[in-house]
C-alpha cells in the first residue's frame, strides 16, 4: 500500500494561512494582483495547496473518493515523464527509491525543474504544436526545436510568445521565423491567424474563417480582424531556401489587397482597434496586445495547455476550445491559477512546481473502489500515453547503446524519422492509446531495438548473468520499469526462467522483450 | 489494493468480449449461409490528396470564356455523349462501367477539414466526437473477425486527414502502409517461432498482472494492436503485400501509385473489403502551373486505373469491387496569375466504377464555368450512402459510440442516395 509522503507535513500548514488568501482572489479578466507572494518557492507550495483544495471540494460535493497518494516509484517515473519527457535511469529510481528523507519529493522536482532537460521536454511539444510535420530538415523543424529550447531555458512565457509572434529575419539565421513558413512559401494570413489564434489563445478561431462560428461568440469579422495584422509580412529572396527574409512592411495598406472584401481593418478580439498613426508593423501591435498581462485569454490558455500537459486533460476541453458556452470543470481554480502564473511574471517553472507539488498530481493512478468511472474531477492521475517523442527517449535509456552503434535507426535523424513513424493521426486524446499495426510491429521486431547480435551485450549492461534469478528480476524490473516487481510478477518470472530450455541470458534477453513490449512502457501511469 | 476483485473484473470484461464476439460470429455465419452466392463486396477508393480540377478532367468547359477555360480538349468515350480531358485515353475506352458526378458540393475549402468531412460525412467540430472514416465503417460492417489481415487498409504517404477509425476504435484503425512495393515493414520476427510465442507468452501474463491493477482501457487497445499484429505475422495471405510475384504488375506502371492500385486488387482479392490508395502529397493541389501537372497527374492516374479495371474485370471481381476516385474538394475555375486553381469545394467531379453501378452514366450538372452546380447538387451526404447501398451497407444504421448519449447514424440523415446509379 503506497504510504502518504511526508514530505507534505512542512507546507501543510501553509494551507489554513492560505485558505483566507484564496478567498480574496478575484475571478479572471481581472488585473488584480493577489496577496500570495509571487515568484519564490513558497509561493508554488501555496498554489499547490489551493489547487488541492479546489479539486477536494469537488471531490466532496460530488460523493467521489480520490485515490491514495502514488507510491515512490510510480510517482518518480510520472514526474520524469512530465518534466524530463524520458524515464529515469536505473541509478536515479535506487538512489530516490533508497532515499527516505522526507522532503525526497520536492527536492526531485527542484532537481528536475533546474535541469536544461526540462526546456527541451517543452520544445518537444512546441515544436510539433507549431510545425506538426518535419519540413526541410536543414532549415525548419530542428532549428526552431533548437531556439525553443533556449526560449523555453531562459525566458518566460510571455517574452517567448512575443518573439514568436514579430519573428522576422533570415531563415538559416533566425530559426523562430521557421514556423511561418511552409516549403518555399510563407503561411496565409488566415493560416496565421489560426495557429496563433489555437496556441496562444486557446480558441479555434478558424471555423469563422467562413461562418460565424455556431457556438463560440467568434464572428467573421472578429476573425478577418486578426488576419488583418498578419498582411504586412514580406518574403524575399524564397528562391534561396535557406537565406529567405521575412519582414513586415508598415507601409502595406489592408484596404488594398486582394482579399480586401474579406479583410477588415485590424481589430483585437476585445473589439478594441490599434492606435492609428502608428509607425510599428502591425504585428507588433498584436504581439504586444496578445501577450499582456491584461489580455483575459492568452495566461489562461497557457495555464490550460500546462494542466494537461500534466493531467491529460484541460480544466477546459479541448484545450484550444475555451469560450464562454464550454466551461472549465473547475473555474476558480482556472481563474485563480490563471491570474498566479500573471503574478509570477508568466514563469512556466513556477506553474509547473506548483502543479507537480500537488496532491492532486501525485495520486495514484490505479482506481479506488468508487472512482472508477471518473475522468474529470481527478479523483486519481489519468494514464497518458508517451508521446513519440518520450518513447524513443525512453527507449534510449532503457536498451543501452552498444560501443560504436547509435542507439537505433540509420536515418540521418533517427529521432525524427522514429518520432515521425509513431506520430498518431489527427490529434487524439492524450489518454488515448492508437498506436497500429506498423508501429507495434516495430516495436516487436525492429533490429534496432532487439538486434539478436547485441542481444548478449544488452542484457550484461543491465544485469550480471551469473547473479541471483531474484536479484535479476528485481534488475530488469528497475531498468525498464522503474519500479521493483510485485509478488505476482516475481512468481510468473520465476516459473519462466524454471522453465526455459535455453540459457540465462537468452531468457533474460525476452524479459527484457516482453517488459519493453508491455502496455505500462508505452504508458505514463 | 484488491488483486483478486480486480482480476476477476478483467476476466469478466474479457469474457464478455469473447461472448459479444461469438454471437456476431454466428450472425454473420448465418448472414453468409444466407448469402451464399453473393459474397460481400469490396471498395477501393482512390484519394486524390489536394483536390484535382474537375475543369480540367472530368466537367470540361471548352466554351467558358478565357480565365475560366482550361487548355485540354475534350474527347469522346466509349459511352456516345459522354466528354472528358484527352489525359485519360485509355480509361474513356472503359466509361461504359463508370458513373461520372459532375455536382459534388461540400462546405469545406481547408484540406484537413474537407478531406475529414468527404471521409466520415460530417464536420469536425471543435470537441466533437472523433468520427469513423468510411473505410473503418465499412470495416466494422463488412469485415471479417476471424481475418487475419486487417479489414480496412490505407496505401500511400501523404497526408492522412479523416482515415482514423474514430470513435469505432482501434480494431477497425486502418493498417497504414507507405510504399506498397515494400509492403508491410518489420513483420518478420527476429527470433524462431518458438522463442517468439514464449516471449509473446510471458508478456500476456504479465499484461494481467498491469491491467488488474491500474484497469487502465489504454492497455485494452494496446492488447488489441499486439494481438492483430501477431495475427498479421502469421498470416498466409500476407503474401498479398508481395507484389514482386504479380504477372501484372508492369501493367500498373512503375509509378507508386500504380503499384498501390496493384497491391489494392491482391487485397481485394485475398478478401479485404476496404483499401484506399492516396496519391503523393498534396500532390493535386495545383496553386501553381496547374496545367502541367494536372496533366501528368491525369496520365499516371489514367494507366493505373486502367489496369485497375481491367485486371479486375479479367478476375471477375469487377462487379463486386466498388472503385471510387474522388479528392477533397475541386478547384476554382478562375485561373490566377500564376497559371494556378484554387480551392473550390462548391462544385466538384468524382468517380463511381464498377461494384454495381450503372455505369455510362452523368450525375448532375455545372453552369458554364464549372463554378455552381445547377442540377442535382450531391452533398456528402448522398454521395455516403449511394456508396453504402452499393457496398451493401445499412446506411440508416446507428452506432452508440462510448461515452455519448445519443446515436449516431452511419451517414447523417436527409441523405438521398442516387437512385439512378443504383441497379
Amino acid at each position: 500500500m503506497p504510504r502518504m509522503a511526508a514530505c507534505f507535513v512542512s507546507v501543510a500548514v501553509l494551507s489554513v494561512a492560505f485558505g483566507v488568501a484564496a478567498a480574496d482572489l478575484k475571478p479572471s479578466g481581472s488585473s488584480a494582483r493577489s496577496t500570495v507572494a509571487t515568484s519564490s518557492n513558497v509561493s508554488s507550495y501555496e498554489l499547490a495547496r489551493l489547487i488541492d483544495e479546489r479539486i477536494d471540494a469537488r471531490l466532496k460535493t460530488a460523493g467521489i473518493p480520490a485515490s491514495a497518494v502514488a507510491a515512490d516509484a510510480e510517482f518518480l517515473r510520472r514526474v520524469y515523464l512530465d518534466l524530463h519527457g524520458v524515464v529515469p535511469g536505473v541509478e536515479r529510481v535506487r538512489s530516490f527509491l533508497a532515499d527516505d528523507s522526507a522532503d525526497k519529493r520536492t527536492k526531485l522536482i527542484d532537481e528536475l525543474l533546474a535541469d536544461p532537460r526540462f526546456a527541451a521536454h517543452l520544445a518537444d511539444i512546441w515544436d510539433d504544436y507549431l510545425i506538426p510535420v518535419a519540413d526541410d530538415p536543414r532549415y525548419g523543424k530542428q532549428r526552431l526545436a533548437g531556439w525553443l529550447e533556449e526560449a523555453f531555458r531562459s525566458k518566460s512565457w510571455d517574452r517567448l510568445a512575443y518573439e514568436l509572434l514579430i519573428a522576422s529575419g533570415q531563415r538559416d539565421q533566425d530559426a523562430e521565423v521557421t514556423y511561418m513558413l511552409k516549403g518555399r512559401e510563407t503561411l496565409s494570413p488566415a493560416e496565421l491567424t489560426d495557429l496563433v489564434s489555437q496556441y496562444f489563445l486557446g480558441m479555434r478561431l478558424n471555423c469563422a474563417q467562413c461562418h460565424d462560428h455556431p457556438f463560440a461568440p467568434w464572428t467573421q469579422h472578429d476573425y478577418w480582424g486578426v488576419a488583418a495584422f498578419f498582411t504586412q509580412i514580406q518574403y524575399t529572396d524564397r528562391r534561396q531556401l535557406k537565406s529567405g527574409v521575412i519582414r513586415d512592411d508598415p507601409a502595406v495598406d489592408v484596404g488594398k489587397l486582394e482579399d480586401a472584401d474579406k479583410l477588415r481593418t485590424p481589430r483585437f478580439l476585445d473589439g478594441t482597434a490599434p492606435p492609428s498613426g502608428r509607425d510599428a508593423p502591425l504585428r507588433q501591435t498584436l504581439a504586444r496586445w496578445i501577450t499582456s498581462p491584461e489580455n483575459p485569454y492568452f495566461a489562461r490558455a497557457m495555464v490550460n495547455r500546462m494542466w494537461s500537459q500534466f493531467f491529460g486533460r484541460g480544466l477546459v476541453e479541448p484545450v484550444d476550445d475555451m469560450h464562454e458556452g464550454n466551461s472549465a470543470t473547475h473555474p476558480e481554480l482556472l481563474d485563480e491559477l490563471t491570474e498566479q502564473f500573471v503574478a509570477s511574471g508568466f514563469d512556466l517553472r513556477f506553474l509547473a512546481r506548483a502543479i507537480s507539488h500537488s496532491t492532486t498530481y501525485q495520486r495514484t493512478s490505479m482506481p479506488a473502489p468508487g472512482n472508477e468511472e471518473d475522468t474529470t474531477l481527478y479523483s486519481r492521475m489519468a494514464i497518458k500515453v508517451l508521446t513519440p517523442e518520450q518513447l524513443y527517449d525512453s527507449l534510449s535509456v532503457v536498451i543501452p547503446a552498444t560501443s560504436g552503434r547509435k542507439p537505433f535507426g540509420r536515418n540521418a535523424d533517427p529521432r525524427e524519422e522514429f518520432v515521425q513513424f509513431f506520430r498518431s493521426e489527427g490529434d487524439p486524446l492524450a489518454t488515448a492509446y492508437e498506436r497500429g499495426i506498423p508501429q507495434t510491429l516495430r516495436m516487436m521486431n525492429s533490429p534496432d531495438l532487439f538486434s539478436p547480435r547485441n542481444e548478449s551485450a544488452t542484457v550484461r549492461r543491465i544485469v550480471e548473468p551469473a547473479a541471483p534469478a531474484s536479484e535479476a528480476i528485481n534488475c530488469f524490473y528497475l531498468h525498464v520499469l522503474a519500479r521493483r516487481p510485485t509478488d505476482d510478477e516475481r512468481r510468473i518470472l520465476d516459473d519462466f526462467l524454471a522453465k526455459h530450455p535455453g540459457n540465462r541470458e537468452q531468457a533474460y534477453a525476452e524479459i527484457l522483450w516482453s517488459l519493453i513490449n508491455s502496455s505500462e512502457f508505452s504508458l505514463n501511469h | 489494493m484488491n488483486s483478486t476483485l480486480s482480476r476477476r473484473r478483467f476476466l469478466t470484461a474479457s469474457s464478455a468480449g469473447v461472448a459479444l464476439g461469438s454471437s456476431w460470429l454466428q450472425t454473420l455465419a448465418a448472414h453468409a449461409a444466407a448469402n451464399k452466392l453473393t459474397p460481400p463486396k469490396s471498395c477501393i477508393l482512390l484519394w486524390m490528396t489536394g483536390g484535382p480540377s474537375h475543369i480540367d478532367t472530368f466537367d470540361l468547359k471548352p466554351d467558358a470564356p478565357d480565365g475560366f477555360r482550361g487548355e485540354f480538349q475534350p474527347i469522346d468515350t466509349s459511352v456516345p455523349g459522354i466528354q472528358i480531358s484527352e489525359h485519360f485515353p485509355h480509361f474513356s475506352q472503359r466509361m461504359q462501367h463508370a458513373a461520372v458526378i459532375r455536382s459534388m458540393t461540400t462546405p469545406e475549402s481547408d484540406h484537413r477539414l474537407a478531406s475529414y468531412h468527404v471521409h466520415t460525412g460530417y464536420q469536425q467540430r471543435a470537441g466533437g466526437l472523433s468520427f469513423p472514416a468510411l473505410g473503418a465503417i465499412a470495416s466494422a460492417e463488412l469485415g471479417r473477425a476471424e481475418f487475419a489481415l486487417p479489414n480496412y487498409v490505407v496505401v500511400g504517404t501523404g497526408p492522412r486527414g479523416g482515415t482514423s477509425s474514430g470513435f469505432l476504435g482501434q480494431r477497425h484503425q486502418p493498417l497504414y502502409v507507405n510504399e506498397a512495393v515494400r509492403g508491410v515493414q518489420y513483420v518478420d520476427p527476429l527470433v524462431d517461432n518458438q522463442r517468439f510465442d514464449r516471449q509473446l507468452g510471458l508478456l500476456r501474463e504479465l499484461e494481467h498482472s498491469f491491467f488488474a491493477c491500474y484497469q487502465a482501457p489504454a492497455s485494452q487497445a494496446h492488447a488489441i494492436a499486439i494481438e492483430d499484429s501477431v495475427r498479421l505475422m502469421r498470416a498466409p495471405e500476407l503474401n498479398a503485400f508481395d507484389l514482386s510475384r504479380d504477372a501484372r504488375q508492369d501493367a500498373y506502371g512503375p509509378s507508386s501509385f500504380g503499384q498501390g492500385c496493384l497491391l489494392a486488387r491482391r487485397l481485394v482479392e485475398a478478401g479485404v473489403p476496404f483499401i484506399e490508395v492516396n496519391m503523393r502529397e498534396a500532390s493535386w493541389d495545383t496553386h501553381q502551373q496547374n496545367f502541367p501537372r494536372t496533366k501528368a497527374l491525369s496520365l499516371e492516374v489514367d494507366a493505373a486505373l486502367a489496369a485497375l479495371l481491367d485486371d479486375l474485370h479479367d478476375r471477375s471481381l469487377l462487379d463486386r469491387t466498388l472503385v471510387v476516385w474522388m479528392g477533397e474538394f475541386g478547384r476554382t475555375p478562375q485561373i490566377t496569375s500564376g497559371g494556378g486553381r484554387n480551392h473550390h469545394p462548391k462544385a466538384w467531379s468524382s468517380l463511381l466504377i464498377g461494384g454495381g453501378v450503372r455505369g455510362g452514366q452523368v450525375v448532375g450538372e455545372t453552369d458554364r464555368t464549372a463554378t455552381e452546380v445547377v442540377e442535382r447538387p450531391v452533398p456528402i451526404v448522398d454521395f455516403l450512402a449511394t456508396v453504402c447501398q452499393l457496398l451493401g451497407i445499412d446506411q440508416t444504421k446507428e452506432n452508440r459510440p462510448p461515452g455519448v448519449d445519443r446515436p449516431v447514424r452511419i451517414v447523417e440523415q436527409d441523405e438521398k442516395p442516387i437512385t439512378e446509379l443504383l441497379s
